[in-house]
């Protein structure tokens, strides 16, 4: 009886722990090596890759003691990727190691025990297998027959036999015999329709090590890779890749003499490749999933919601994430579940995809935007897509899970012209699409963008630097003016003289003879006073006249002032006879006398 | 009144100047297929439209491009053979038009979404500048919204505003209009230094910037001017480059936000913008 409560309280106590238990991140790490075999003294470098999915920190990398390996550290790279699912944040760390290794034992090694220290303990990466070739070892790959001057122009396939939409690296390579050296080489004729059955991506070269192999025959190659491709077959059968050629530039090695040209005598040397012949396979019917559209590789598949509970009328953004490595590029959309209880519209996809000599690997995000019709749509069922594994040689169905949407009545319920109760609808871009044509006539208006070209433009900015300019100058000149008052006034008197001038002019028109003369003796002592400062005004002839002579006036010119002056004094008073011509004669006179005085030089 | 005939006759040059237009030359249109013989320009518009409408878009395509064979330059008109391309399957000449309408249209709203979902069609993810914020940003972004001929209209204007509130200032005798005067006086030679730099930078970019499009659907771009040197990288169709030399029937071209990619291509595999 003791028994019951015992087991009892142990599938608690495991209840406990299984419920309470931290969900730890998941470290996982790989070692990736380019090649698996080596010479002795040859140094490779290869990576360590460790990621974690959740916030566990990576702290340092473990490089194991293999005797007959040295291994030297290179350096690392780190990248994060943040996402929110059902409103949690989920970090995936990756941190990319470089070592390299140089062999100095002969042998297989393995290469066990890399990986990274982590808080949970350490994380090692799966064992990876090295054989270690004598130094004078020939290639493990047979070359092909080298031409005449030794060169080799190879087109090496990672596979001849894969599956439709599996990818194929290949890659041209000369090979050329250490003791000649090529001096230059030409592009090679590369037409792309001999790849007319492929899907092709280039991948780049990138920065490879300078290596060398030693053929069969016993001589000594520098491998110099030319061009690299990814080929993904469309269609299954015998598919011939046609061969491409080239032309390498070599050193004749002729004797050029003492008076021979001081450079390198050259030989142009055109080399092929071989036609490579790649057998595809068809998909096997066995197990061929309904809804399989032709995805190859590995993958993962994941889908979310930005928000599960939403207010009836509401937008849910159904986030799917397609990430793995294979043909990305010519893969079909995940199949969607009935979304008939949804409006739906067209997706956004986002493809991020990296090309390695391993092949295209990235993410492929689909966004969809769903309005569900009511609150009965409270499920979006599982998305799924099957893909091949040529792997294994079998087929994968992913299936999403099911997402639970909680949807509440809308709150904005406001007061509606139509009745009380209503609830209106609240305005929601649904999601971007194409926009229509713009079909205004302002369409055909033709539109200068370059206006500067127009000289009306330039002078509409010279113009007013002008103004600015005559502005400045001016106001310069006013100031000195204003400190050099009897200047200003000497330069303002002719321009005063001839304004009262034009007043006699007026007052005579209107008969106003004493104000004609008054005016006339005005116009002839004010330009005195301001040009000469003398003030005739108060003066007697003689001072008048004693004064004019210091001023070096000519005789006849003071003596047609005084007279003026002597004249006008008395009809200022008396001239109301004055007959018309007679204030006229004086009138010319009186401009006469300026005029004379204006143009005084002395 | 000889004053007032000067100020009036500088208003009526500095108007006269502002809104000088090229006069654009009527031109007889020659013969359209799908279009009636003799129509005008705002007919063979609004005929193109109706094609559209109706999805005939190989018609509307002609008579839009009849259109800027008759030297009409306009932001819409562009924007329209751009969305046409675009649903004829054409990715290359569709993002071509439209940078071509983003030159008049900086702001429209309906020729970005175009664009950003035409650019989303690309083979190609192109490198991209990075963003600057903050009043860097702000800048950048308000330099970005104005066609050439808006940010020299812009800087005329404040030019003047700035010239005449000098003027304004010396002639002035009170002191506390002086203070207030000061505040135009300040903002618009703010506003105009910025405009003049970022007229300049549009002078360059209009004048020395030369940018393209490729057109073919694969472009192998390579060490030299020539088929039989390296293939260096490849480009699609609908890709933005800028051409930096020319060589025969080859351009030298560097990808925008990516110097290290550069090299030659032949010239026919691109348009410029």
């Amino acid at each position: 009886m003791k028994f019951v409560p015992r087991l009892f309280t142990y599938v608690l106590f495991v209840g406990i722990l299984a419920t309470t238990a931290p969900s730890f991140a998941a470290v996982t790490a790989s070692l990736t090596l380019p090649q698996t075999s080596v010479r002795l003294g040859e140094m490779v470098q290869f990576h360590l890759k460790v990621t974690s999915d959740g916030d566990e920190e990576i702290k340092y990398p473990k490089i194991p003691e293999i005797d007959g390996l040295t291994f030297s550290f290179q350096g690392s790279t780190q990248s994060t990727q943040i996402s929110i699912a059902q409103g949690q944040r989920q970090f995936t760390r990756t941190v990319n190691y470089t070592f390299s290794l140089i062999a100095r034992i002969e042998g297989t090694h393995s290469l066990a025990g890399f990986g990274a220290s982590t808080s949970q303990g350490d994380v090692l990466a799966p064992p990876v297998s090295l054989q270690v070739l004598s130094s004078d070892a020939p290639t493990p790959t047979p070359l092909p027959m080298a031409n005449q001057y030794g060169l080799i122009f190879q087109a090496d396939l990672n596979k001849k036999e894969a599956y439709v939409g599996e990818e194929i690296l290949l890659t041209y390579t000369i090979y050329c015999p250490t003791a000649r050296g090529v001096q230059e080489i030409q592009s090679p004729k590369d037409d792309m329709g001999r790849f007319s059955n492929f899907w092709t991506e280039t991948v780049e070269l990138g920065r490879e090590y300078h290596q060398r192999v030693k053929a069969s025959s016993g001589e000594i190659y520098d491998k110099l890779p030319l061009v690299r491709y990814l080929l993904y077959p469309l269609t299954p059968g015998q598919h011939t890749i046609a061969s491409i050629s080239t032309v390498c530039r070599i050193p004749s090695g002729r004797n050029r003499g003492f008076f021979g040209f001081p450079f390198e005598d050259l030989l142009n040397v055109p080399i092929q490749t071989e036609e490579q012949t790649i057998t595809v396979l068809p998909f096997p019917e066995e197990g061929k999933p309904e809804f399989f559209k032709g995805a190859v590789g590995q993958y993962q598949l994941t889908s979310q919601v930005e928000s599960a509970q939403i207010e009836e009328g509401d937008t849910v953004t159904l986030k799917i994430t397609l990430q793995g490595k294979g043909n990305l590029k010519n893969i079909a959309d995940p199949v969607l579940p009935d979304l008939s209880s949804f409006d739906s519209y067209d997706p956004i996809k986002k493809p991020t995809i990296q090309k390695t000599v391993e092949g295209l690997s990235g993410v492929i995000e689909y966004t969809y935007v769903l309005v569900p019709h009511d609150q009965t749509a409270n499920t979006i069922e599982p998305v799924r897509f099957a893909y091949f594994d040529p792997s294994t040689k079998t087929y994968t169905t992913l299936q999403t899970k099911p997402i639970a949407l909680t949807i509440t009545p809308s709150s904005r319920r406001l007061v509606s012209s139509r009745g009380a109760g209503m609830n209106q609808r609240v305005i929601t871009m649904l999601g971007e699409d194409f926009r229509f044509n713009a079909m205004g006539l302002d369409t055909i208006a033709t539109v200068n963008l370059a206006i500067y070209r127009q000289w009306r433009v330039w002078l509409l900015f010279a113009l007013p630097l002008v103004l600015l300019a005559a502005t400045l100058g001016w106001k310069r000149r006013e100031m000195f003016y204003q400190l050099n008052p009897s200047l200003a006034r000497s330069r303002k008197a002719p321009r005063r003289a001839r304004q009262l001038l034009a007043q006699a002019n007026q007052a005579a028109k209107e008969g106003q003879t004493e104000a004609v003369y008054a005016q006339l003796s005005k116009a002839i002592t004010d330009y005195l006073s301001h040009r000469y400062a003398i003030a005739a005004v108060g003066m007697t002839s003689q001072d008048l006249q004693a004064a004019l002579i210091r001023q070096g006036l000519p005789p006849e010119t003071i003596a047609q002032v005084q007279a003026c002056l002597e004249e006008f004094d008395g009809m200022r008073f008396s001239g109301a006879g004055q007959s018309a011509s007679a204030i006229e004669d004086d009138l010319r006179k009186t401009e006469s006398v300026l005029a004379a005085l204006i143009n005084d030089k002395y | 009144m000889d004053r007032y005939f000067f100020l009036f006759a500088f208003w009526l040059l500095i108007t006269g100047l502002a809104h000088a237009q090229d006069t654009a030359t009527p031109t007889a249109l020659p013969p359209l297929p799908g279009y009636d013989q003799g129509m005008d320009r705002i007919s063979v518009l609004q005929q193109a439209n109706e094609f559209y409408k109706q999805g005939q878009y190989e018609d509307a395509l002609q008579g839009y491009l009849h259109l800027t064979q008759l030297g009409v330059a306009n932001g819409y008109l562009f924007y329209n053979i751009g969305n046409t391309y675009f649903r004829l399957g054409q990715l290359g000449p569709a993002i071509l038009w439209y940078e071509r309408a983003r030159l008049y249209l900086p702001r429209s709203e309906d020729l970005k979404v175009n664009y950003n979902y035409a650019r989303q069609q690309l083979a190609d993810d192109e490198f991209q500048a990075p963003a600057h914020t903050g009043t860097i940003g702000f800048l950048i972004h308000l330099h970005n919204s104005f066609t050439l001929r808006e940010t020299v209209w812009q800087t005329l204007a404040f030019f003047w505003l700035l010239i005449l509130a000098i003027i304004a200032f010396l002639f002035i005798p009170h002191e506390n209009w002086k203070n207030w005067l000061r505040i135009p006086c300040w903002i618009s030679l703010v506003c105009v230094t910025l405009l003049f730099f970022s007229l300049g930078i549009k002078l360059y970019q209009f004048t020395s910037l030369h940018e393209a499009i490729v057109m073919a659907p694969v472009v192998e771009v390579r060490t030299g001017p020539g088929n039989d040197l390296s293939v260096l990288f490849s480009i699609h169709e609908g890709t933005k480059v800028a051409v930096i030399q020319q060589q025969g029937a080859w351009q030298r071209i560097v990808l925008p936000g990516n110097k290290t990619y550069t090299g030659w291509l032949p010239k026919e595999t691109i348009a410029e913008i």
